[in-house]
């Protein structure tokens, strides 16, 4: 009988506090914004923290709160921009989708090792050390981005190299936070040119690093204006150009998407010999083109001659 | 006088954080910044003496008499956590800017082994009312003072030049233990 009491004490005590928490729950009620609750419903609910916000739900409380004047919700992108302007009621604000990219083409074979980690298998473990390629600034190949990646979009290939998938990334930007050597920039999803390349070293110290990296020769300012070159680093900065601009590049460090994937054109031998072909072949086309402008100047001089 | 020398006692000798391992997760965690170290010492210091309160009069009037002193644990937890919840519900309606100034810090310390710490020392040492009052409210003020020495010192320590592998939960544990070193030296301020 005994054993009875201290179940009717603990089931006494543990009823009486249910009943008061649900009683003074509703005493104590406090109404809410019923578009805290809209908004949270069409937010993507990864709760990933890219917008600074503790989590979706705070988000959509900054929203109602500062009447949408807090930065996009890098997730979601234009469509859920124009859902939260129609729920608060003001005009959309300017955003574009936006995902990630490893500025680097570096692979086993283009680029120099300086040494072998032995250890653990890790960026941040291996940037204390220094990285295991010649050059500072390539991507280092043990894939701390893609175990941060809520959405398994990164990938190390065999190369040594990660590369996204732009069709899985949200754009979530944790693996920016995460890369130790800030190998990972945010790009607009509509971009079609990269500049797969990351190294501010100048050119001698980068070319004796990589086969594959930006020596800062601005050839590509050149054909288009849309590059721009800046810490010994080019890179592009309008949406698309004509993929001929990026035959300039005598490292070959520029790829258009519209012609090659970012995998393919890191990792594929064919996509590689397809480029190289068509970059020969457009070389040839260039010299050709100069060789027939400049015959046309020599009858002028030989007929000022005699 | 013994009252004043419990105070000191519940406060420097006996730190809580320092020399008896209790709260060392808000210790840690809620010590980036000076602020938020102060709103979480505020509502440890509030929840610390209300729930000492509470579980002392439940104890005292319900379970000695019934003879269930082994229910203490996990009637405490169950009253400490209820409690916490009504707290912020009562807050949230009549003082809403309290509310967000203790913000997460308060559903938080429900669970703060701090609080159930002191909760159950108070009655295993046998305090009366008022010296349970005291030692839960020096207690608490003895919490509050680590973390802010503590908060100030790693605000300092974020801009310090440090050799990298010091850098982070390395060197703010190391502090710690320094922390907790120079808090040995009040061992000698109560004779005996």
């Amino acid at each position: 009988m005994s054993i009875l009491i201290p179940i009717l004490v603990l089931t006494g005590v543990g009823v009486v506090a249910g009943v008061a928490l649900a009683y003074f729950s509703r005493v104590f009620y406090v109404p809410e914004d019923p578009r805290v609750d809209r908004l949270e419903e069409i937010l993507p609910g990864a709760n990933c923290g890219a917008c600074g916000f503790a989590g979706c739900r705070d988000y959509a409380k900054g929203l109602v709160a500062k009447n949408g004047d807090v930065p996009p919700c890098p997730v979601g992108g234009k469509a859920t921009a124009e859902k939260v302007a129609a729920i608060l009621g003001v005009a959309v604000a300017d955003v574009e989708d936006q995902v990630a990219l490893v500025r680097c083409a570096g692979t086993r074979e283009r680029a120099a090792a300086r040494g072998t980690m032995v250890g653990v298998r890790d960026c941040a473990g291996a940037a204390l050390l220094g990285s295991p390629k010649a050059c500072r600034f390539g991507c280092m190949g043990f894939g701390d981005c893609g175990t941060v990646c809520p959405t398994k979009a990164i990938t190390v290939y065999a190369g040594g190299v990660a590369v996204v998938d732009a069709d899985l990334c949200i754009g979530c930007g944790l693996c920016v936070a995460k890369c130790p050597i800030d190998c990972i920039q945010m790009v607009p999803k509509s971009r079609r040119v990269h500049v797969l390349c990351n190294s501010r070293d100048p050119a001698l110290v980068t070319r004796a690093a990589c086969k594959v990296g930006c020596i800062a020769c601005n050839l590509c300012t050149k054909k288009d204006a849309a590059f721009v070159v800046a810490s010994n680093v080019a890179t592009f900065t309008g949406a698309s150009c004509d993929p001929e601009a990026c035959y300039a590049c005598p490292n070959d460090v520029i790829v258009h998407t519209d012609r090659y994937g970012v995998l393919a054109f890191i990792e594929s031998a064919e996509a590689r010999a397809d480029y190289e072909a068509e970059k020969t072949e457009f070389k040839e086309k260039e010299k050709a083109a100069r060789a027939a402008a400049r015959p046309a100047r020599e009858p002028k001089n030989a007929g000022e001659q005699p | 006088m013994e009252l004043l020398l419990l105070a000191i006692n519940a406060m420097l000798i006996g730190n809580l954080i320092l020399s008896k391992f209790l709260g060392i997760c808000p210790f840690l965690g809620v010590s980036r910044r000076l602020s938020t170290a102060l709103g979480m010492s505020m509502a440890v210091l509030f929840v610390m003496v209300l729930a000492s309160t509470v579980t002392w009069t439940l104890f005292y009037s319900l379970l000695k008499p019934l003879h269930l002193e082994y229910l203490r644990t996990i009637l405490f937890i169950l009253v400490i956590a209820s409690l916490v919840q009504l707290v912020e519900m009562v807050m949230q309606k009549l003082s809403p800017a309290l509310y967000e100034a203790l913000g997460i810090y308060l559903p938080l310390i429900t669970t703060n082994c701090a609080i159930l710490g002191v909760a159950i020392d108070s009655i295993e040492k046998g305090y009366g009312f008022l010296p349970m009052i005291v030692y839960s409210f020096f207690g608490a003020c003895g919490f509050a003072l680590a973390l802010l020495l503590f908060a100030g010192i790693r605000e300092r320590l974020e801009t310090a030049d440090m050799p990298q592998s010091f850098q982070g939960a390395a060197s703010s544990l190391i502090v710690a233990g320094i922390l907790s070193l120079a808090f040995m030296g009040f061992s000698g301020l109560v004779p005996g």
